[in-house]
């Protein structure tokens, strides 16, 4: 077995053990939390006996172990509860959720890596000029606005007073949403062939991500620009520049590599903060998104729904963890050689 | 005779390099700083010359000077001469960019932080063989590359080329190092300090070896280096440097026969003996230190006219 394929094996271990742990955390918190679940999701009319029928019905008379014990047995079946306030099963929301908002994390996840990168290489190559600062300064900006103001301004200004993208949602009002296969509008238009449905998809997902991207954006590019300024120091640089390696081959590809290790681990953990500043950006843009869904579970005091929506959040976090570690290993022969422990 | 011919007869004869009154000057923050000062050395086809000096001495500054690599630099101020074979390489950086790495080439000191930690060492000799053949095939120049490691003793190629340099010892590195420095068969190499950071013994076989491949190919170097013994070993004409000007040049045999300027005889009183305890004291500077030149009989460069 190579040394990647164990590390992948002994990481996927380790994350199930995370998720037993987080499942158990959110678990027993959503449950001492004040207020009784069973009577929020019933209302003020309900009488006493239905309450208590609720409860009995979904085991909320038990101690808490039993509860879940009773909750694990249910997720190895494949479900995930169901919801107390509407009772459709967790999992069946969190399907119609989950894509509009992984959506979303993709496409600034795609903003991040293909603005934020390649601006920091070019600050980077031609440091203390005229590029470089602005690129800095656009950088800071972009780290020190909160997501949700980027999402007002660019709201603002590009559909507001220019008019060039929607204000809000996934797809204009007359259009029907394309058959559903993967949930991804954009994925599921290209798969219906409809090219109609798919440019205003784009158009709608455009602000939002970028809202989303902005400091991630900034970020990458002010570490990647950071850590091929160290590169650019090191010896073997000097060395390609001694044997007349191209200027740009050395920016692109002779530091790019070892300078982008650093960068990469820093990415994998921006990228998967992204799915927290979800939320904003959804409620600016009126995305219907599973970060807006997390919300109005935790202020109905929703149990199962609660417990399955950080469920989902923690494997989505520890799967780009793996994906980045993975990643790291291909560009990094020292750690791939090591089985990741370098 | 044609105009063509008649530069590469004069091309033979001439100096590989040929250094005139250079003087580097480094702006730093708190004032100009000058790195050297009138420096005049040349080295002769097929010539070893050694650079000898202390630490800061401005050694390694001619060296990045002559691959041309200082002048690309930001607050630098250069001045006189440096031509390579008959083109002046001061003023006009697109000849010296041409030629680096495949003209001119470098040994570096410590092979093991010069060779890039994330490519294999075939993908590095690919990247230097397209210096002189842009076009070459991969599969032409891992071939290449195999004869070269064979060239310095390195048996297993196949496992060298596919390796990254943290895989190899500093003993391998270093010759993965010469080799690649000598590839496309170059006039000149500079080498830094070659192999300093290996143990001795293992510098030894290193530098021993690299004797030989240059002295075969009557490739011509030059030597930089703080150690008077590999200089005594190694170089046909020693330059000494001292605070950024030649103070002392001659033949290596008149050099250590009859060391003449006080510095030169300073650093010679330098050398650790085993006869002797404890290491011996360098002064710091005394008077003597900053005398002229001294240019031994026989040492200085032919004129072209009379060549």
């Amino acid at each position: 077995m190579s040394p990647l394929v164990r590390t992948l094996i002994h990481r996927l271990a380790a994350s199930l053990v995370v998720l037993a742990g987080v499942s158990m955390l959110m678990f027993v918190v959503a449950r001492v939390i004040p207020g009784d679940p069973a009577r929020i999701a019933l209302g003020p009319n309900a009488t006493e006996a239905q309450v208590e029928a609720l409860r009995r019905e979904r085991h909320l008379d038990q101690p808490i172990p039993v509860q879940y014990w009773e909750y694990v047995r249910e997720v190895a079946r494949g479900n995930l509860g169901n919801s107390l306030y509407s009772n459709r099963p967790v999992r069946q929301d969190i399907a119609q959720y989950l894509p509009a908002t992984l959506e979303l994390i993709f496409a600034a996840a795609a903003m991040i890596v293909l603005i934020g990168i390649p601006v920091g290489v070019l600050s980077a190559r031609y440091r203390r000029r005229l590029g470089d600062h602005l690129g800095r300064v656009g950088s800071i900006v972009g780290v020190s606005t909160p997501a949700f103001v980027w999402g007002v301004i660019l709201q603002l200004v590009f559909a507001y007073f220019w008019r060039l993208f929607p204000i809000e949602g996934r797809l204009a009002a007359s259009l029907p949403p394309p058959p559903p296969i993967t949930g991804f509008f954009v994925i599921d238009s290209v798969l219906a062939g409809d090219g109609k449905t798919l440019i205003d998809s784009l158009h709608h997902l455009a602000l939002p991500a970028l809202a989303l991207a902005m400091a991630g954006i900034g970020q990458t590019a002010r570490l990647t620009r950071a850590s091929m300024v160290e590169t650019y120091r090191k010896p073997f640089i000097e060395m390609a520049h001694a044997y007349g390696f191209r200027e740009a081959r050395i920016s692109n590809r002779y530091a790019f590599r070892p300078a982008l290790v650093p960068v990469l681990t820093i990415l994998g953990l921006d990228i998967a903060a992204l799915l927290g500043n979800a939320f904003l950006v959804e409620s600016v843009f009126g995305w219907p998104g599973l970060s807006r869904y997390g919300v109005e579970v935790i202020l109905h005091k929703d149990l199962d729904a609660i417990v399955g929506t950080v469920l989902i959040i923690a494997a989505a976090f520890l799967v780009a963890n793996i994906a980045v570690d993975l990643l790291v290993a291909v560009v990094n022969p020292r750690i791939r050689f090591a089985g990741g422990r370098a | 005779m044609s105009p063509a011919s008649a530069a590469t007869v004069n091309e033979r004869k001439a100096a590989v390099l040929a250094v005139r009154s250079l003087s580097v000057t480094f702006q730093s923050p708190t004032g100009p700083f000058e790195a050297l000062r009138n420096v005049t050395l040349h080295v002769r086809p097929g010539e070893k010359i050694g650079l000898v000096g202390e630490s800061g001495s401005g050694k390694s500054t001619i060296a990045r000077v002559v691959l041309g690599l200082l002048q690309e630099e930001r607050d630098v101020a250069v001045s006189g001469s440096v031509r390579l074979g008959l083109r002046e390489i001061l003023g006009d950086q697109s000849f010296i960019r041409e030629s680096r790495g495949d003209r001119v080439s470098m040994i570096f000191q410590d092979a093991v932080s010069a060779l890039n930690p994330t490519f294999t060492i075939g993908d590095q000799f690919k990247e230097v063989l397209r210096r002189r053949n842009p076009t070459i095939s991969t599969a032409a120049a891992l071939r290449r590359a195999r004869v070269a490691l064979a060239d310095v003793y390195l048996h297993e190629p196949d496992r060298v080329l596919g390796s990254y340099v943290f895989q190899l010892s500093g003993g391998m590195s270093q010759r993965v190092m010469i080799a690649l420095a000598l590839i496309n068969d170059p006039d000149l190499i500079v080498a830094d300090e070659p192999g300093s950071s290996l143990d001795v013994t293992v510098q030894a076989r290193t530098l021993h070896l690299m004797n030989d491949l240059i002295g075969r190919r009557r490739t011509s170097v030059m030597f930089i280096s703080h150690n008077l013994g590999v200089v005594r070993e190694f170089a046909d004409r020693v330059y000494v440097i001292y605070r950024g000007g030649i103070v002392e040049h001659a033949t290596t045999a008149q050099l250590f026969a009859d060391p003449r300027h006080p510095y030169t005889r300073a650093l010679l009183a330098a050398i650790p003996r085993l006869d002797q305890r404890g290491i011996p004291d360098v002064p710091e500077t005394i008077p003597g230190f900053a005398d002229p030149l001294i240019e031994h009989e026989g040492c200085e460069e032919p004129s072209l006219a009379s060549a």
